[in-house]
């Protein structure tokens, strides 16, 4: 690392458990704040990039052993990028995907315990994309810096 | 054992001694709460003070701690850190549950 560059780019490749995935955040921030991102944005990218490598682990590589997640992140002076790609089974994604904001009037003992992470994907993230293709999926999340995200 | 707990007047503080509740560290969590509250005081606070981040499954799991609570007992949340508490506020479960700034805080709002 320490490239002598600020814009220089982000590449990791880790197993799709959570111990590793774990690993792979604490270097994503690393990064992030070596590229001079405020702690809040950086917040923001963390919590979302955390929520879609959750979804892989748990969703794409469920039922199988845990696979090869690669994650790339590029920042330019407006927006941070971040693509994530494995080759587990289709991401659940699309508008059943969304989440369920929690219904404050709902009984505490029938509050889901789980549906958060999309919720929390789609508040932190200007744009998602989303494409499958040659049995692998790609995952990328554009994180403007002009604009402030709903978190702040 | 990710906490530590102490009995305070009429309030059990659970301390949570990991600077990060997420998916690696859930089920773990939600066990280790299950055996801090098997018994206890009506109240327990659960002191996130050196938490700084937590995950979806992370809250999942708080939210996992709060629901095996006996009937009539209820869970706090006292000193999330800005991340924590963003968390909390972007999927609304601030409504969910009390959450305080500090454990003072939460101490004081109990003997109030």
């Amino acid at each position: 690392m320490g490239a002598d560059t600020q814009t220089a780019g982000l590449a990791l490749r880790f197993r799709a458990t959570g111990i590793a995935a774990r690993r792979a955040n604490c270097a994503l921030g690393s990064w992030l704040s070596e590229a001079g991102l405020p702690d809040d944005r950086s917040e923001d990218i963390r919590i979302a990039v955390a929520e879609a490598v959750n979804n892989i682990v748990e969703h794409a590589y469920l039922g199988l052993a845990p696979g090869w997640i690669r994650l790339t992140g590029r920042k330019t002076a407006r927006r941070v990028e971040i693509c994530i790609s494995d080759s587990g089974t289709p991401l659940p994604v699309g508008p059943e995907t969304e989440g369920h904001p929690v219904d404050p009037h709902a009984l505490k003992r029938t509050l889901p315990e789980g549906g958060f992470g999309w919720i929390l994907i789609r508040k932190l993230t200007n744009r998602v994309h989303y494409r499958r293709g040659a049995g692998r999926n790609l995952l990328t999340l554009h994180f403007d810096l002009s604009t402030a995200s709903q978190g702040l | 054992m990710s906490l530590t707990s102490t009995v305070q007047g009429d309030a059990q503080i659970i301390t949570v001694e990991a600077e990060r509740i997420d998916a690696a560290m859930a089920i773990q969590f939600k066990e280790d709460m299950r055996t801090e509250t098997a018994s206890g005081p009506k109240r327990v606070i659960l002191d996130l003070t050196r938490v700084d981040f937590i995950d979806s499954s992370g809250l999942g799991a708080i939210v996992a701690a709060m629901k095996q609570l006996d009937p009539g007992r209820r869970l706090d949340l006292a000193g999330p850190r800005p991340m924590v508490a963003k968390v909390f506020r972007l999927t609304r479960m601030d409504t969910v549950f009390d959450l305080y700034a500090s454990l003072d805080e939460a101490l004081a709002a109990g003997s109030a």
